[in-house]
């Protein structure tokens, strides 16, 4: 079995790729992809932390809590795919660098 | 395990968008208004009635013991002061919107959402839990992006909505990243099991990584200064009762959620040595105030100036002693109101108007006198002056910070509201200015705008004269969150 740090750093690593993508990408898409890149990486780390803290038991509670922050990130999703959908039919695109009337 | 006042939002909320299917689509928005009205007023009375015992024995410094059920709490004292605060917030707000957003189409869902929300910010405020806390953030984080981006068809509102909720998004995956590392470390996500855990353990880097995660998912909601691009536009954008309702308590709801679970981490990091939070608590008060100097647009002047008012309860939460937290909590309450108050005579200008440039209000004051008068009060309780309660509130965020050690964070709470003097008395004096020739026309704001605004600048001036029940109810607050993690 691996140590638990190679799952912490893979968590970490798939945590930092979404957030390089919110910092670099331009498609709106893409960016609610790396949001859920980045809620993914935590779940792998709550997973992969639960089964480590007594041996051979995989601490139920931490299950429950994975699903129902899937359930979290679906619902964020589907409000940015929403708003992605209206913003296609305001600006006719999915360029965010169209989306600069407001200056911040 | 609800308590009955949670549970009677929630069903207003799930019941608010069937009224569509009983009532005719000309009266729809009368009923859900009445609806909402009725929804919020009977949560706050039940509320009271179960707390009234509670309340005395607050206010006779009885503190009360501790919860028995682990994930949701019966009531505790620092849950009354948000409940009193986010309900009260929304009762005012559905008054207002009665008139304010008759124009609008969808309306049983924005009451939905509205409820939605609340409900979120109460199970915040009474969780016992870091994943329960965790998930009524979601709850108030996406209600609240729907309400931003409520108007579809305006690419502002659209703008400003995919702006906030991308990053106040990542905001609550980054949380979510440090409640594992949490994890990682204690084995439990339970506020007592945390606590004892990192009492038993000497020193464990990770619990640092995830207090700077929760300091920056927390802080893209409460809008730190390197994270707070968002809020301008989200507070311009938004429906002017949904601008009032989200400064008033939604953001200040991320800095309560921060002081709860960096109470229990407390137990492994001393927060007073963390200088990074009072750094960033100066850098908030003077970015805000000195952008909110550079605007022209009221309601953008008035979000920057909320940002500083952020700035200003992070002092509190810096200085990390029981006066400290309760000048937080206290500022946390009268600010909710003040900016209640200026973001509705914003829109009541907006409604009567159409516009939201300073430029072009000359000499409202002489054609609206009733809400230019509330407004000119908020204004003055925001600068700190001496019969209101932003004057309290900020005495004693200059006490706290005085008596631990940390005089500069007071004295930049001094320099700062002298700076927002510059603006706050520069819109006082546009609306007093003599009546440009398009105003000839103009008449006060309708009755039901007027009510909420006049009943928000009640408590604005009581609570300046007589701040005793608020303090100590603010004081038994602060005092049960610095204990939130003993058994």
């Amino acid at each position: 079995m691996l140590p638990v740090l190679w799952y912490i750093t893979t968590a970490f690593i798939l945590y930092s790729v979404g957030i390089y993508a919110l910092i670099t990408k331009r498609n709106l898409i893409r960016l609610i992809l790396g949001i859920e890149i980045m809620v993914n990486g935590a779940h792998v780390n709550f997973i992969a932390v639960s089964s480590y803290w007594k041996g051979g038991f995989i601490d139920p509670s931490v299950s429950s809590i994975v699903i129902i922050s899937i359930g979290l990130a679906a619902s964020v999703s589907a409000v940015l795919l929403a708003l992605a959908y209206q913003a296609y039919k305001c600006y006719r695109t999915l360029d965010i660098r169209v989306m600069r009337r407001l200056r911040g | 395990m609800f308590t009955p006042s949670l549970i009677i939002i929630f069903a207003f909320s799930i019941v608010m968008p069937f009224i569509k299917f009983i009532v005719s689509t000309h009266k729809i928005h009368l009923a859900c208004n009445i609806l909402s009205i009725i929804g919020f007023s009977s949560a706050l009375i039940i509320f009271s009635l179960d707390i009234l015992e509670k309340i005395r024995l607050v206010l006779q410094n009885i503190l009360p013991s501790s919860n028995p059920y682990g994930i949701i709490s019966a009531f505790d004292s620092s849950e009354i002061l948000i409940f009193l605060v986010a309900n009260s917030l929304g009762l005012l707000t559905s008054i207002y919107s009665l008139k304010y957003m008759e124009r609008d189409s969808g309306l049983p869902i924005y009451y939905s959402l509205l409820f939605l929300n609340v409900a979120g910010i109460l199970g915040l405020a009474s969780s016992y839990d870091f994943f329960t806390l965790f998930v009524f953030w979601e709850l108030m984080c996406v209600s609240s992006y729907m309400l931003v981006a409520f108007r579809k068809s305006e690419s502002e509102s659209i703008e400003a909505g995919i702006k906030y909720t991308i990053m106040s998004s990542a905001g609550s995956a980054t949380i979510l990243f440090g409640l594992t590392l949490i994890y990682t470390v204690t084995g439990t996500l339970n506020f007592q099991g945390v606590a004892s855990a990192l009492k038993a353990i000497s020193f464990n880097p990770l619990i640092y990584v995830a207090l700077v995660f929760l300091l920056v998912g927390f802080g893209i909601k409460t809008a730190l200064f390197p994270l707070h691009t968002w809020l301008p536009d989200a507070y311009m954008a938004a429906p002017s009762s949904i601008s009032a309702f989200m400064s008033g308590i939604v953001t200040v709801t991320g800095l309560y959620a921060m002081i709860r679970s960096f109470s229990v981490l407390s137990y492994a990091v001393d927060i007073h040595s963390i200088w990074l939070i009072s750094v960033l608590s100066v850098l908030n008060m003077f970015f805000g105030n000195i952008a909110a100097l550079l605007q022209d647009d009221l309601k953008r002047m008035l979000a920057y100036s909320s940002i500083a008012h952020v700035g200003y309860m992070l002092i509190g939460v810096s200085v990390w002693t029981l006066p400290g937290i309760t000048a937080s909590l206290l500022h946390l309450f009268n600010h909710a109101f003040i900016k209640c108050v200026s973001f509705f005579c914003a829109g009541a200008f907006v409604y009567r108007l159409g516009t939201r440039k300073l430029a072009e209000m000359h000499g409202v004051g002489r054609v609206m006198p009733l809400t230019t008068s509330a407004l000119i009060i908020s204004l003055l309780s925001s600068i700190g002056m001496p019969p209101l309660n932003g004057f309290i509130s900020k005495l004693y965020l200059f006490l706290a910070s005085m008596n631990s050690g940390m005089l500069w964070l007071g004295l930049s709470l001094v320099i700062n509201s002298a700076i927002s003097a510059g603006y706050y008395l520069r819109i006082i004096r546009v609306l007093m200015a003599p009546k440009s020739e398009n105003m000839e026309k103009m008449k006060e704001a309708p009755i039901q705008i007027v009510v909420p605004i006049y009943a928000a600048t009640v408590f604005i001036i009581f609570f300046g004269l007589y701040p005793d029940p608020v303090f100590s109810l603010a004081q038994s607050a602060a005092s049960h969150i610095l204990s939130l993690g003993e058994g």
